[in-house]
């Protein structure tokens, strides 16, 4: 089995005795309200998806990851883990991180410190454009940024927590189907039949396919995330086959941070035990801010990764050559391609399906969307 | 690379036939300058150095499998 990120599965979460006594000791500490996409960081730090991270980043940590794209001990890691605060939010060296009210963890204050929004920006998202909507979010960060270790005493269930996993828990799982090999598909979106595509053409050549949609936050207009998940089980119970592909769910906000984003997607994949991940065009990307393919190529700076990246172009169908091809194996001209464009497949699914988008999408998959009222983020 | 040192930890000698090989081959290899490649190419190493397995006990295990079966992924 391929080794965690870093060398080391993280485990932070207090079981137990353990938990009953940290739970008897923190009556009288300070108590920080954090917000849900912060919640899913302390969870995916205590149960290894960020392994190895530990907590939230401290400076030296932040700043090596800004600007090497790596931890202090030089480990591959490109997207700051941080926890936003007002300065007089910090008192005393714990803190207990709460959720609406109820306790989520501890986290072990090492460092409380001021941060450039504009310099974060540019490193992460390589803009300063307000209109990315990355660098919209960070605009709204509060002044300071605090680090320190993690404990996670309780996780915040929602209804998608069934299709939650963690890593250990994969890793068994992946073990117990006799994978050795196995690629991670990351995703936002219901799937086309250019998804399938990408994925089958994948799944050729190892032993499972781990499709891990990302649940949490997302842009006005993405597919909900039920929504998603419905599609997905469709699309796996009427066209692969039985034992190649599990599906489970990544409870993270998007960043839409391009090419570092899709290494911290990978370096999350690893850790649930995938050996390879695919890497199609615009991985992470939103708008025009990235070049279409810049999130394959930032993997040359990052030989050590410890993951193998597949790469994909583009899919589109083909009307001459009947079946869903890219530009490498087709040797037609535009006039007969068919394009799996989002704003067409949403436009679809508003104002009905013509004959073109019955081509990029299965049927049991667009009956699954069409059975929601309102399949979109508003 | 700003934290690579001029002298002192952390400053490496190669062989000079090497380092001609090397300097030779950078647009083959990928690579700017010799340096980068040492980087990359010592980084791996490192990577595959710390290659450790997930451990697991047994009660572990079959509490993961009993909670794999119950969810419908076994």
């Amino acid at each position: 089995m391929i080794a965690p990120h870093g060398g080391r599965l993280v485990n932070r979460t207090l079981e137990g005795d353990m938990r009953g006594e940290w739970l008897a000791r923190i009556g009288g500490w300070h108590k920080l309200e954090i917000d849900y996409e912060r919640v899913v960081d302390v969870e995916n730090i205590a149960m290894g998806i960020y392994s190895p991270v530990e907590g939230f980043m401290c400076r030296k940590e932040y700043e090596a990851v800004l600007k090497e794209g790596r931890l202090t001990d030089d480990t591959v890691w490109t997207i700051p883990i941080v926890l936003d605060v007002d300065k007089d939010d910090i008192r005393g060296d714990r803190v207990v991180l709460c959720y609406k009210g109820r306790v989520v963890g501890v986290m072990e204050v090492e460092d409380v410190y001021r941060y450039d929004k504009e310099e974060m920006a540019k490193y992460v998202y390589g803009t300063t454009d307000v209109r990315h909507p990355g660098v919209e979010r960070m605009s709204r960060m509060k002044e300071y940024l605090v680090g320190g270790k993690v404990w996670l005493l309780n996780r915040v269930e929602t209804k998608l927590s069934k299709y939650r996993l963690t890593p250990k828990e994969t890793r068994v799982l992946f073990e117990l189907k006799g994978w050795r090999t196995v690629v991670g598909f990351q995703t936002r979106n219901v799937p086309h039949i250019g998804h399938e595509y990408v994925q089958k053409a994948a799944l050729t050549f190892v032993d499972g396919l781990f499709i891990n949609p990302v649940i949490g936050r997302k842009k006005k207009g993405d597919f909900k995330d039920e929504v998603i998940i419905s599609a997905y089980e469709e699309l796996i119970r009427h066209y692969y086959p039985k034992d190649s592909v599990v599906l489970v769910t990544l409870h993270m906000e998007m960043r839409y941070a391009g090419p570092r984003e899709a290494i911290h997607h990978a370096i999350i994949r690893k850790n649930y035990g995938c050996t390879h991940i695919i890497i199609g065009r615009d991985h992470a990307g939103v708008g025009d801010f990235y070049p279409p393919y810049a999130a394959q190529e930032v993997f040359q700076r990052y030989p050590d990764i410890g993951i193998t990246p597949l790469f994909f172009k583009s899919f589109y169908y083909c009307r001459k050559c009947g079946t869903v091809v890219n530009e490498r194996i087709c040797p037609h001209g535009d006039e007969y391609r068919v394009n799996f464009s989002g704003t067409k497949l949403r436009k679809a699914f508003q104002q009905g399906m013509d004959d073109e988008v019955r081509l990029l999408v299965r049927p049991e998959v667009a009956k699954a969307i069409q059975k929601y009222k309102q399949p979109f983020v508003e | 690379m700003s934290d690579v040192p001029e002298k002192g930890e952390g400053w490496v000698r190669i062989p000079g036939s090497l380092y001609k090989v090397i300097k030779e081959r950078l647009n083959e290899l990928g690579v700017g300058s010799v340096e980068e490649f040492v980087i990359q190419v010592v980084r791996q190493a490192v990577e595959e150095l710390t290659h450790k397995g997930v451990e697991i006990t047994e009660d572990e295990r079959q509490a993961i499998e009993k909670r794999l079966r119950e969810l419908g992924y076994l």
